[in-house]
């Protein structure tokens, strides 16, 4: 079993040096840093570009350069400097503080709301609260993060007005103006999470909702559950109690694969709602072509898809007992 | 020689009986229905508007929606209808072209593996791991000032596609696996059939289900990944027009003048909606059993019969 | 001769015995929704059973058996629409919502399926499983649960039951998986237990255990037993009355011994004149049933059975025959009864064969050699370097002969080996260990163009007729594909097509239809006219009678003998019913784990066997045959 798990864990890290690499020869190619400061006028000196082009290692070899930045990341933790001349790490710990409280809180509550409401849905087939759900999850998995969003925005907008007070608050992960004593601080960062988390949540609540539902009723046809019937459970019990869990086991799987999407859409809502993640950080990036933030982040999120690809193989082998060897 | 009497039901063929199946699924038929309207409309409008999606009408700015414009107009006086039109054609044309693009590399690379087995297949599958792992988003991304101007359009298309395929692939893998197995292609084998010979007569046209079902799906998601781009400035940029670039371009007022994105988010929606429909619907069409129970009511479960009436 | 209605059983240990019967079953009709329309699976059945008593509903696909008594247990899907009575103990079954029929389900009427692999959930402990069923009806806590579980899995026959609680469902075999589900059923001392088709999925010898398993069960707990089967031998040895379901209804039901001493209705005639049968010279012609069971949404209109009966007239098309007693408790649904007897039905089916063709003399040219042949499977294990340690040796040194015109039959249950042998002989590549020699030729002297000649050659048929035609093409194509591949010519191959539909009794108009058009028998039918395409010499054939009804089976095992009386054809058979092989078999190999136990002529093994596993396979066989 843990030798299973270190063998994936090896294999994982294989392919995230590769992805680092691959991101940062790509970047390393298209980028032109340089255009900021040669298309201003005046044109600065010669002398002043090549200078800058030197700070940056611009000139050399994408390979040793590559190397350079490793040796930098496993023996000081240094991930490189901006364009500015700031050292990443510095940027990189808060940044990365954010957007986990974003992706864990909108990864969890999706999931776990998405496979009950998937079961639910399956048991209660063709009653109204499944056709119902059934719809909302097509309109939401039809609907990208970024209109999802401001559509809450939009909402919430209404919402504030009709109460007349700032019900929820969707600028940022905390007020702009201190806020005094550990619960209204608590409750304030709780207005902001609301909107951010629930977009992110809603779009996996909706694909979630939907595999599970089909893999349950796949399961509903199987045999042993029509043995627990047999035994005198009660139709409900018996796919609650032997459907959902062996229902459960091919959602382990998703969840790795899930997390991918997840992020990708925390990169929208930070952006739309004024988190100062590592996504805001990465778009941001792109746009100043700033290599080495996003190698950074290229890095992170492939680490954060390790992680979850490890977690999902435990959660399988917790959830299904024939994958256990002995 | 004892005559063993005729075969009992006389299907006419399987697509015949795949469109029939398909026809009873409401949903799918609505969704079928409104896209072929949308892909219509986004190129029969545009040459019989008044207004194209470059012109700027200094009359009416920011107005909302009024019979000289039934979309209403943006701030620099753009008409919103034939932007969105043409923001349509955009996506829709990227739309179709990676998800066919993607679906071919899907199976080629899914059958491949499967088939060979051994090396080719621990070398695609190790591919289809590390292009998961990459975030394509980032790659893409990093990508876009190569992107700018309608030039680039194939480059956005084939990077798109190129990162699509994979959990497709994996699918037709396992298809193929499956099929690798069964006692139809061992008995072509044993007929002395060479591996080309059987994949085309066997493997292919087993596939060719799938293929259909994924193409329509991957579909909606090939829109929201290139409206998603677009939005974030990468993608299609300006002055060109995607869906996403005018979502972008106007969500920031969107508290304040609605009509500036909801038209466009609104038919986003719609082709993503109706796409996934289709897909859905082709799906139970070709499988009806294996899946999910069908609506009780109007239901067909043929093979459950011929288990149960025994 | 014991009148069936009387109030005494003679089993030993029963409950006492009551006159009420303890199951009802009166005018029972189910149908379900189908891509045809509404299907009719069960059309007006009735029946009873008492306590202490084993019903034994016989029939093939289609007869509407399983569908019966899931009614009665409620187990249907949401779909079917049922009415009619029944009665448990004289309260209404029927009706009842889940709740209500949740709380009879596992205490008083328990149900025994068919494929244990897949009865038991993967995720939970067999104890925790085995307790669940008494939980959801005792007041009991979880501990007292947890000791009676093992105390059933005791009972039940499983060893070392204390550690084999706490184990998972994929560790058990099937046949101990079907104890564990055996266990479930008797948990709460049910009044009846439903078993439906319990044995099908088991090993012959594993088979034979679970048969006097529940046996045992209906002593220990004195219920009345329904036995669904299609195996009229686990009818005549376990049932005290039978019932013979077709299309949807009961045909005939009589006690077991009158049932088959004198059976009535000519479909239950033809039925048992088409089982091969071990007390039956070798190799001797079956007595089919002509055509195959009706389709259910497009019944014929009269008695369902017309078509195929070797007495019908025309009244019988007329209307369907009502279930009528010809003697108090023996009832059939023919209106023919009164003049048609056993042994005039019997001669009627003979009819409607052809003479057996004499055997003719053949040459005792080898055509296919084996000797000594060895495959291995490693065992590996560690993480990152895979260290072989241990082997499975599924063919262990085994050597055979197979002569022109005559057939070899290799006969072992799961784990014996027989399939690798197959694959291992058809790959024509050069094995492990030991040699393999086709018509002369070793396979590992063999150019590449050499074996394609020799493919042609040696041919393949597969067990499961529907998985071995490709869905997505006509059958002419499937038929053409042999021939195509030999790179014959277009006109070769348009003239050939129906040639080998008709040599195989089919007719060559339906050759642009599906596979899905087509019956299991028929189909079978297809894949042996393909097989026969290239003119082979020796045929191999994978268990190819086994997954099709019984009355089907004998029409193609007859035409499988034509044929090779006709062509010379060698055949190379493996299968685990030894009836079947005694039908076609003139050598008999069994295997066991691996190994060839007994080897020789089929006449001298079964006759006078020397191993014991061969003894122990014949013994298992439930023969259709009534002693005392």
């Amino acid at each position: 079993m843990t030798g299973f798990l270190l063998r994936r864990a090896l294999n994982y890290a294989v392919l995230l040096v590769l992805a680092s690499f691959l991101t940062f020869a790509l970047a390393s190619l298209t980028f032109h840093p340089l255009d900021s400061l040669e298309q201003r006028s005046p044109r600065p000196p010669q002398s002043v570009i090549d200078a800058k082009a030197a700070e940056l290692h611009l000139n050399e070899p994408i390979l040793p350069r590559y190397g350079t930045w490793v040796k930098g990341v496993v023996l000081h933790g240094d991930f490189g400097q901006t364009l500015a001349g700031q050292p990443v790490t510095q940027e990189l710990g808060r940044r990365v503080g954010v957007s986990l409280r974003l992706l864990v809180i909108g990864s969890v509550v999706g999931t776990v709301l998405g496979v009950l409401i998937g079961a639910a849905g399956a048991i209660r087939q063709y009653r109204f609260s499944d056709y119902f759900t059934t719809i909302v999850s097509m309109l939401l998995l039809s609907t990208p993060i970024f209109l999802l969003a401001t559509l809450l925005k939009y909402g919430a907008l209404q919402i504030n007005l009709a109460a007349g007070q700032q019900i929820f608050l969707y600028t940022g992960e905390t007020s702009a103006s201190a806020v005094s004593g550990l619960w209204n601080q608590i409750v304030d960062r709780a207005q902001h999470m609301v909107l951010p988390t629930l977009g992110l949540a809603l779009g996996s609540m909706a694909g979630y909702s939907r595999y599970q539902r089909n893999a349950m009723l796949d399961v509903l046809q199987s045999d042993f559950i029509r043995t627990a019937r047999a035994k005198g459970l009660t139709r409900k019990r018996a796919l609650y109690k032997h459907g959902l869990r062996t229902a459960l086991i091919p959602m382990a799987t998703l969840f790795a694969y899930g997390l991918g999407g997840v992020i990708t859409g925390a990169v929208f809502t930070e952006k739309i709602f004024g988190w100062h993640g590592v996504g805001e950080w990465l778009v941001d990036a792109i746009n100043a072509q700033d290599l080495y933030i996003v190698v950074t982040a290229t890095v992170f999120a492939g680490l954060v898809i390790l992680i979850s690809g490890l977690l999902s193989d435990i959660v399988y082998a917790m959830l299904d007992p024939r994958v256990r060897v002995s | 020689m004892l005559s063993q009497g005729a075969p009992e039901t006389a299907a006419a063929g399987r697509w015949k009986l795949v469109w029939r199946r398909f026809l009873r699924n409401k949903p799918a038929i609505v969704g079928a229905i409104v896209l072929l309207l949308i892909v219509i409309a986004a190129f029969a409008l545009p040459p019989i508007l008044p207004f194209d999606y470059k012109s700027m009408d200094y009359s009416a700015l920011q107005q909302p929606p009024s019979p000289k414009h039934p979309f209403g107009t943006d701030a620099t006086g753009g008409d919103i209808l034939a932007q969105t039109m043409h923001g349509l054609q955009k996506s829709l044309i990227i739309g179709f072209s990676v998800a066919i693009l993607g679906s071919i590399i899907a199976v080629t690379a899914g059958s491949v593996a499967g088939l060979l087995g051994g090396w080719t297949d621990r070398a695609i599958m190790w591919l289809v791991d590390l292009l998961l792992v990459v975030p394509s988003f980032i790659v893409i991304a990093i990508f876009s000032p190569r992107t700018k101007g309608s030039s680039s359009i194939p480059l956005l298309i084939v990077l798109l596609a190129a990162f699509g395929w994979m959990i497709s692939a994996r699918i037709v893998r396992g298809l193929t696996l499956s099929l690798r197995d069964r006692e139809f292609v061992r008995a072509a084998r044993y007929m002395g059939a060479s591996t080309r010979s059987v994949i085309v007569t066997h493997i292919v046209p087993n596939v060719a289900s799938f293929l259909i079902i994924d193409t329509t799906l991957a579909l909606g998601g090939a829109v929201l990944s290139e409206t998603g781009l677009s939005y974030l400035g990468f993608g299609v940029q300006p002055p060109d027009v995607s869906l996403g670039t005018l979502i972008a371009a106007n969500s920031g007022s969107s508290l304040t003048f609605p009509w500036l994105f909801l038209f466009p988010g609104g038919f986003l929606v719609a082709i993503v909606l109706c796409a996934n429909l289709v897909g859905d619907g082709l799906r139970d069409a070709f499988d009806p059993s294996s899946k999910r129970a069908r609506a009780g009511r109007k239901a067909a479960k043929p093979t459950k019969q011929k288990v149960k009436a025994s | 001769m014991t009148d069936p209605t009387a109030t005494e059983t003679p089993q030993e240990g029963a409950r006492q015995v009551t006159t009420a019967p303890l199951l009802e079953v009166s005018d029972l009709h189910v149908s379900f929704p189908s891509e045809e329309g509404r299907i009719d699976a069960v059309r007006g059945v009735n029946y009873t059973v008492s306590d202490g008593e084993v019903l034994a509903i016989v029939g093939e696909s289609g007869s509407g058996k399983s569908v019966s008594s899931l009614a009665v247990i409620g187990l249907l899907p949401d779909q079917a629409r049922v009415r009619g009575s029944i009665r448990l103990r004289g309260k209404e079954l029927l009706g009842m919502d889940d709740r209500q029929l949740s709380t009879l389900r596992g205490s008083r009427i328990s149900m025994v399926f068919q494929d244990p692999l897949s009865a038991l959930t993967p995720v939970y402990r067999i104890g925790d499983q085995i307790a669940e069923a008494l939980l959801a009806h005792g007041k009991m806590s979880n501990k007292q649960a947890a000791e009676r579980a093992v105390e059933l899995l005791d009972l039940v026959g499983i060893p070392d039951p204390q550690v084999r609680a706490r184990a998972f469902p994929h560790e058990f075999s099937g046949g101990m998986r079907q104890r564990v589900v055996i266990a479930m059923a008797i948990a709460n001392d049910p009044e009846l237990i439903i078993c439906d088709e319990p044995t099908t999925a088991l090993d012959v010898t594993v088979q034979q255990q679970i048969l006097n398993l529940l046996r045992k069960a209906r002593d220990i707990t004195g219920a009345g037993v329904i036995m669904i089967t299609h195996d009229m031998g686990i009818a005549a040895t376990l049932a005290d009355r039978v019932a013979v379901m077709y299309a949807g209804r009961i045909v005939e039901t009589a006690s077991t011994a009158e049932l088959f001493r004198s059976p009535r209705m000519p479909y239950t005639v033809g039925l048992l004149g088409s089982i091969p049968r071990l007390d039956d010279p070798a190799r001797t012609p079956l007595i089919p049933i002509v055509g195959a069971p009706p389709a259910m949404h497009a019944l014929p209109v009269g008695c369902p059975f017309a078509p195929r009966c070797p007495v019908a007239i025309d009244d019988c098309r007329a209307a369907e025959p009502p279930l009528q007693d010809i003697v108090p408790g023996h009832r059939t649904a023919c209106i023919r009864t009164a003049e048609v007897g056993t042994t005039d039905l019997f001669t009627a089916y003979r009819h409607e064969i052809t003479e057996p063709e004499r055997e003719i003399i053949t040459d005792d040219r080898v055509v296919l050699r084996v000797s000594d042949l060895t495959k291995v499977f490693p065992i590996t294990s560690g993480v990152v370097f895979r260290r072989r340690t241990g082997e499975v040796r599924a063919v262990d040194g085994i050597s055979f002969e197979v002569r022109a015109g005559r057939t070899l039959a290799l006969v072992g249950e799961s784990g014996s080996g027989k399939s690798t042998t197959l694959t291992e002989i058809l790959d024509l590549e050069r094995p492990e260990v030991g040699s393999i020699e086709v018509l002369g030729n070793d396979v590992a002297t063999l150019t590449k163009a050499r074996r394609r000649e020799i493919r042609s050659k040696m041919q393949i048929i597969f067990q499961d007729p529907s998985a071995s035609l490709d869905p997505r093409m006509p059958i002419s194509d499937t038929l053409a594909e042999p021939l195509r591949i030999a790179r014959r010519s277009r006109e070769e191959i348009r003239t050939r097509v129906p040639e080998l539909l008709r040599q195989v009794g089919l007719r060559p108009e339906h050759a642009d239809r599906y596979p899905a058009d087509f019956s299991g028998g028929q189909k079978q039918r297809i894949n042996i006219a393909r097989a026969l395409a290239l003119d082979p010499e020796i045929l191999v054939l994978d268990e190819p009678v086994s997954s099709l009804d019984v009355s089907i089976q004998a029409g193609v095992l007859n035409l499988l003998r034509d044929l090779q009386t006709e062509r010379g054809l060698s055949y190379l058979f493996v299968s685990h019913d030894l009836s079947v092989v005694w039908n076609l078999a003139h050598d008999i190999a069994v295997m066991y784990q691996g190994k060839i136990v007994e080897y020789g002529p089929a006449e001298q093994i079964l006759t006078q066997p020397e191993h014991e596993y061969t003894r122990a396979l014949i013994d298992a066989i439930p023969v259709p045959v009534v002693v005392g």
